[in-house]
């Protein structure tokens, strides 16, 4: 794996504007579907037919606990929430500083070992996720 | 947009500013896959790899004119396929939910199946309708550098793409719906020659003003039905 920073070619898509913006629109979207309008979870027919929880049951609970400051209660309602938010919470600055000051970006060239590396560990932690869910009775 | 995208390795292209709104081209654009002669489900297929997997490349080929037909065609395919099948598969599962044995099966699945018949006009229809709603915001950033049939070819090859991913079931519908978006701005970008920012307002603002909508509605519907409006109490 090697890391370089470097200004984006001109004419091809700004990664950063795209993955900043879309990011905060997102989280405006479920902010607003919980808090400001205070809609319901969205029920998990998965959970619905099989009694099981998926490894995305609990995310809306997770993100709304997330929104009222509850970090435990976040993290025991599903993990992949506050993980996912400390992720965004470092992305997000970093694109939006970058790319409105047309600053040279962050490029992570990855190896063919490298990204087997990280599908079995993304693998892994979907596994382990769901693992917990179910044993926690989500 | 994939790592695959980024790596995409084509020859290297200048793209001097363009001027008073004339946008420089390299080389002719030959289209996708799609618009090419053959068989049709390969063409299908190949289109579909491409918009997933290296957005990039194929609207910087794509041609900005040449038709309605063949976009619209592709867009109805995919998102009719994708909408079908994530809506069984939610059906599926809601009659094999215990406790559902109240549900009239016979009536419900009637409905599906009238649904289903009406789908690919409805969906024809929702792609020229997103499609008009990203040009008049082009148009008002004064960005719309081609004509309303570039934007609606963006997005029909978009949405038909993408709304397949919805056959993943648990969270195939939220990506497809976050990398239609996604691959919406690329493609302004690469026909209109529009800035990334340019391009990320016009997709997200009409998608803002009608999901609040639709969140409007719904909280109105709901508060009709219980009486009260739903709080975050109650949905917690």
């Amino acid at each position: 794996m090697t890391t370089q920073w470097r200004r984006p070619e001109p004419g091809r898509p700004d990664r950063e504007t795209i993955g900043a913006w879309v990011t905060l629109a997102w989280v405006a979207f479920a902010a607003a579907w919980l808090h400001w309008f205070g809609l319901p979870p969205i029920a998990c027919p998965f959970h619905a037919a099989t009694g099981l929880p998926c490894p995305t049951c609990g995310v809306t609970r997770a993100f709304a606990a997330l929104l009222q400051g509850r970090l435990g209660a976040s993290l025991w309602l599903n993990p992949a929430v506050p993980v996912a938010a400390a992720v965004a919470l470092l992305y997000v600055p970093y694109a939006l500083v970058t790319s409105l000051l047309g600053l040279p970006r962050l490029r992570i060239a990855l190896t063919a070992r490298d990204r087997l590396a990280l599908r079995w560990s993304a693998g892994f932690a979907t596994a382990a996720l769901w693992t917990f869910l179910i044993v926690v009775g989500r | 947009m994939s790592d695959q995208d980024e790596d995409t390795h084509e020859p290297e292209i200048d793209h001097p500013e363009p001027a008073a709104g004339i946008v420089m081209e390299a080389a002719p654009r030959t289209g996708p896959p799609w618009e090419a002669t053959g068989p049709t489900g390969p063409r299908f297929i190949e289109t579909v790899k491409q918009v997933l997997l290296s957005p990039t490349a194929l609207f910087r080929n794509m041609r900005r004119e040449g038709g309605y037909g063949g976009p619209l065609t592709f867009g109805v395919i995919g998102s009719t396929i994708g909408f079908a099948i994530g809506m069984l598969m939610q059906l599926a599962i809601a009659l094999l939910t215990p406790g559902q044995g109240a549900m009239n099966r016979p009536v419900i699945g009637v409905f599906a199946l009238m649904f289903l018949l009406f789908l690919p006009f409805l969906l024809g229809l929702s792609l020229l309708i997103w499609a008009a709603l990203y040009h008049l915001v082009l148009r008002m950033l004064g960005a719309a550098r081609y004509p309303f049939e570039t934007t609606f070819r963006v997005v029909a090859y978009a949405f038909g793409s993408t709304s397949l991913l919805q056959i993943f079931p648990v969270c195939g519908g939220l990506i497809g719906f976050i990398d239609s978006i996604v691959v919406s701005i690329i493609g302004l970008t690469q026909t209109h020659g529009v800035s990334t920012a340019k391009a990320t307002i016009a997709v997200l603002v009409p998608m803002l003003i009608l999901t609040l909508l639709a969140f409007m509605a719904l909280a109105a519907a709901i508060s009709t039905h219980t009486g009260a409006l739903p709080g975050l109490s109650q949905a917690l």
